[in-house]
C-alpha cells in the first residue's frame, strides 16, 4: 500500500487504506463507487432472490471475511498482506452489477427509450475516453510521478536514446555476458527492461550516499568515487584531483565497463577528454571505461 | 522490422496454441464446441502444463535455450496430434462459430473492432513514463533472456541472487516469456508490452462478453449495452493505481492485471453457471482449469482465492434441491486453492528449500 503500514498500527491501517483510496480517486470514480452501494440497495428492494444473494450477499462475505478493520490488521499483520490487502477490495462486483441494473432497465425501456439510453451512454463513453487520454495526466501512481498516455517511441515502449545507447553497448561488447554500467535513475526504469544483462554498478541507490571523492579514494571505495563523481558531489577535492589520470585510476578499479553520460553533465569534458566515445544520442554520450 | 514480424507471429502462435489445447479439453469435458471459449480455457490448460513443465527445469537450473527447444517440439507434436485426432471436431467448431457470427454480425464486429481499437490504443499510447513496476516485472523476463537461466538474477538490478524469490517462482507465465524471448530473439519488452498485453486485452473482452451476454439473456444487442456501460465504467475508474481499471490500459502485462481483469470476472461467472445448473460438471471442469492455470499468472489469485470463494459460497448454497452438487464444487475448489497456498507457505517457512546452489 502507498504507506507505511508501521505507522498505522492496529485497525488504523484499515481506515488509513480507506482514506488514500478515496482521497487519490477522482470525484466521477468516488460517485461509481457510492453508486454500488445505492444499487445494491435496489437490489435489496426490487431483486430477485438469487441477485440478492450474489450482490449483497458477496458484499457482506467480503466485509466480514476481509474488507474490516480487524481482518486488515490479521492480514497485514500476520500473514504481511500490505502490499497486497487493498487488491481484496476488488473482489466485489461493482461493474457486474451496473451491467446487470443497465440491461435491465435497457430491458423494461420502449424502443425509443432504448434509443435514448444509447444515447446518454454514448455522452458517458466519450467522457470515460477523454479520462483515459487526455485526463490521465496526474493520474495517481503511487509515489512515481505519472505523465499521461504519450505516444511511444518505438515497439520496445522506451525512449529512443536509451534503445539507442544499449544498442551502442551491445555492439561493442558480447550480449551473452553482463555488462556493468553506470547511468542514471531514469536511464536504469528503461534500460532494464529493454536489455537485462546491461547492469547498473549504482543499485540498488541511484543517489549520493554521502562519500564524496576525497573520502571514497582514500578508503579505497572506487564505486563510491564513481558515485561521487557521476551524480556530480565531489566534494572539495583537496586530497585527490578531479582530473583525467585520478578518474582513469578509479575507473580500472571500480571495473565499470562503460559509462552513459547525460550531455548535461558538468565534468562532460573530462568524461570524454579521458575515454573512447562510443556513441552520442540525444541526451546521453556512451563511453568505454574499461577494455 | 524482425521485433514487428516476430511480435505478430508470436502473437498468432500462442493464440493458435491455447485454441488447440482448449479444443482438446473441450471435447475431453464434453464441452460446448464454441472456438472462443476453447480459446479462452485453452490459455489456462496451455499455462498449467507449461507449469508443470518448466517448474523442476527451473530448479535445477536447466538453460532457457533447452527449456525452449524441447517445449518447441512438443507444441509441434501437440498440434499435428490435436489436428489429426480432432480435425472433424475442429471443422465442426468453426462451423459453430461462422454460424454464430452470420446471426450477429452487427454486434460481433462492433466487439471486435472495440477490442482492436483497445489494442492498437495501448500498443500505440503505452508509454508509462517512471514505471518502476515495469522494470522490476519486465526484470524477470529480459534476465531470463539474456541470462540463459530462469529466475536466478534480481529482476530490478540484474545481480545474482541465492534464493528463489517465494512470491514469484511459481508464476511461471514470466519464465514463458523469457523462453520464447530467447527463442525468437525477441525483445523482453516486445514479448511483454505488445504480445502478452495484446492477448491479456483479449481475453479480457471475451470474459467481459461472455458475463454481458449472462446478463442480457443471451439477447445480443442487450449484451452489447452492457458491454459498453462495463467499459464506460471501467474506462472512467482508470485514474487510480488502486482501481483495477489502471491496469487495463496502464500495467495490462501484469499477471495482477491478468487475474483481476480474466481471472476474476470468469470465476463468478462461473459460479453463476454452477448455480444454474448444478449437475453440470462441466462448469466444475471449466472452473478448475481457470483456477489452476490463473495460479501461474500471479500471487495475488492465490490470495485472493479464498475470499472470493468464500464470497459467493452463500449464494451457491441458496440453490434449494441441489445443494449436493455445488458442495462437491466448492470442496474441490477450496481443495486447490488450500493446495497452492500449502506449497506457498512451505517455501515461506523454508521447509521447501529455495536456495539457489547454481553459484557454487
Amino acid at each position: 500500500m502507498h504507506f507505511d503500514p508501521a505507522a498505522f498500527p492496529g485497525t488504523k491501517y484499515f481506515w488509513e487504506t480507506i482514506r488514500v483510496f478515496f482521497s487519490t480517486m477522482p470525484k466521477a470514480t468516488c460517485l461509481i463507487l457510492i453508486g454500488y452501494v445505492v444499487l445494491l440497495i435496489v437490489v435489496l428492494i426490487i431483486g430477485e432472490w438469487k441477485e440478492r444473494f450474489f450482490y449483497i450477499g458477496s458484499t457482506l462475505m467480503l466485509l466480514i471475511t476481509c474488507v474490516n478493520p480487524w481482518m486488515a490488521w490479521f492480514l497485514v499483520n500476520k500473514l504481511h498482506f500490505d502490499d497486497r490487502y487493498f487488491r481484496l477490495f476488488w473482489l466485489a462486483p461493482v461493474v457486474m452489477l451496473y451491467i446487470h441494473m443497465a440491461v435491465m432497465i435497457y430491458r423494461k425501456a420502449p424502443k425509443v427509450g432504448r434509443i435514448i439510453l444509447w444515447g446518454l451512454l454514448m455522452i458517458f463513453f466519450g467522457y470515460s475516453l477523454w479520462q483515459i487520454s487526455i485526463r490521465s495526466e496526474g493520474l495517481y501512481h503511487g509515489g512515481s510521478g505519472n505523465k499521461r498516455m504519450e505516444i511511444v517511441d518505438n515497439i520496445f515502449k522506451v525512449e529512443d536514446d536509451v534503445a539507442e545507447a544499449c544498442d551502442i553497448i551491445d555492439a561493442d561488447s558480447d550480449t551473452s555476458k553482463e555488462r556493468r554500467v553506470i547511468y542514471d535513475k531514469d536511464f536504469y526504469m528503461e534500460a532494464r527492461a529493454y536489455d537485462g544483462s546491461i547492469v547498473s554498478i549504482l543499485v540498488p541507490y541511484f543517489s549520493y550516499n554521502g562519500v564524496d571523492w576525497d573520502t571514497a579514494i582514500e578508503g579505497k571505495d572506487w564505486r563510491g568515487a564513481l558515485r561521487a563523481i557521476y551524480t556530480e558531489k565531489v566534494g572539495p577535492c583537496e586530497k585527490y584531483p578531479l582530473d583525467g589520470d585520478t578518474l582513469k585510476l578509479v575507473m580500472a578499479n571500480a571495473r565499470c565497463d562503460y559509462v552513459v553520460l547525460r550531455k548535461t553533465s558538468q565534468y562532460y569534458n573530462l568524461w570524454v577528454d579521458n575515454f573512447p566515445v562510443l556513441g552520442i544520442t540525444e541526451y546521453y554520450v556512451v563511453l568505454k571505461t574499461l577494455e | 522490422m524482425y521485433q514487428y514480424v516476430i511480435a505478430f507471429v508470436t502473437f498468432f502462435l500462442y493464440l493458435y496454441m491455447y485454441y488447440l489445447f482448449g479444443a482438446a479439453v473441450s471435447r475431453l469435458l464434453r464441452l460446448k464446441n464454441d472456438p472462443i471459449n476453447e480459446l479462452l480455457y485453452g490459455l489456462f490448460v496451455y499455462a498449467f502444463i507449461f507449469f508443470l513443465y518448466v517448474l523442476p527445469l527451473k530448479l535445477f537450473y536447466i538453460k532457457v535455450d533447452i527449456i525452449g527447444r524441447i517445449w518447441l517440439i512438443f507444441l509441434f507434436i501437440a498440434a499435428v496430434t490435436i489436428h489429426i485426432t480432432h480435425r472433424k471436431y475442429l471443422a465442426e467448431g468453426w462451423k459453430n462459430l461462422f454460424r454464430e457470427w452470420k446471426s450477429h454480425k452487427l454486434v460481433s464486429s462492433v466487439v471486435l473492432l472495440f477490442t482492436m481499437g483497445q489494442m492498437t490504443f495501448v500498443e500505440m499510447y503505452g508509454r508509462l513514463y517512471g514505471g518502476y513496476n515495469q522494470t522490476w516485472f519486465t526484470g524477470f523476463v529480459s534476465n531470463g533472456a539474456a541470462y540463459n537461466h530462469l529466475m536466478l538474477h534480481d529482476p530490478a538490478t540484474g545481480l545474482p541472487v541465492t534464493m528463489f524469490d517465494n512470491s514469484r517462482y511459481l508464476c511461471t507465465f514470466l519464465d514463458h516469456s523469457a523462453v520464447f524471448c530467447r527463442l525468437f530473439h525477441m525483445n523482453a519488452m516486445v514479448e511483454v508490452r505488445t504480445v502478452e498485453t495484446a492477448i491479456f486485452i483479449i481475453f479480457q473482452n471475451i470474459v467481459l462478453w461472455k458475463l454481458c451476454k449472462l446478463l442480457a439473456k443471451g439477447k445480443m444487442d442487450h449484451a452489447l449495452f452492457g458491454f459498453f456501460v462495463c467499459w464506460t465504467l471501467k474506462n472512467i475508474m482508470v485514474r487510480s493505481q488502486l482501481l483495477p481499471g489502471f491496469y487495463t490500459y496502464f500495467r495490462t502485462y501484469e499477471g495482477k492485471s491478468f487475474v483481476i481483469n480474466v481471472s476474476v470476472p470468469l470465476l463468478i461467472y462461473l459460479m453463476w453457471k454452477m448455480h444454474e445448473e448444478p449437475e453440470n460438471k462441466g462448469y466444475l471442469g471449466c472452473s478448475i482449469i481457470t483456477l489452476v492455470g490463473s495460479m501461474t499468472y500471479s500471487l495475488s489469485m492465490m490470495f485472493s482465492y479464498p475470499f472470493l470463494l468464500t464470497a459467493f459460497v452463500p449464494f451457491l448454497l441458496t440453490k434449494k434441491g441441489q445443494r449436493k452438487p455445488l458442495i462437491r464444487n466448492v470442496l474441490i475448489l477450496g481443495l486447490i486453492g488450500i493446495l497452492y497456498f500449502i506449497v506457498y507457505i512451505l517455501g515461506k517457512k523454508e521447509i521447501l528449500d529455495l536456495s539457489i546452489t547454481f553459484w557454487n
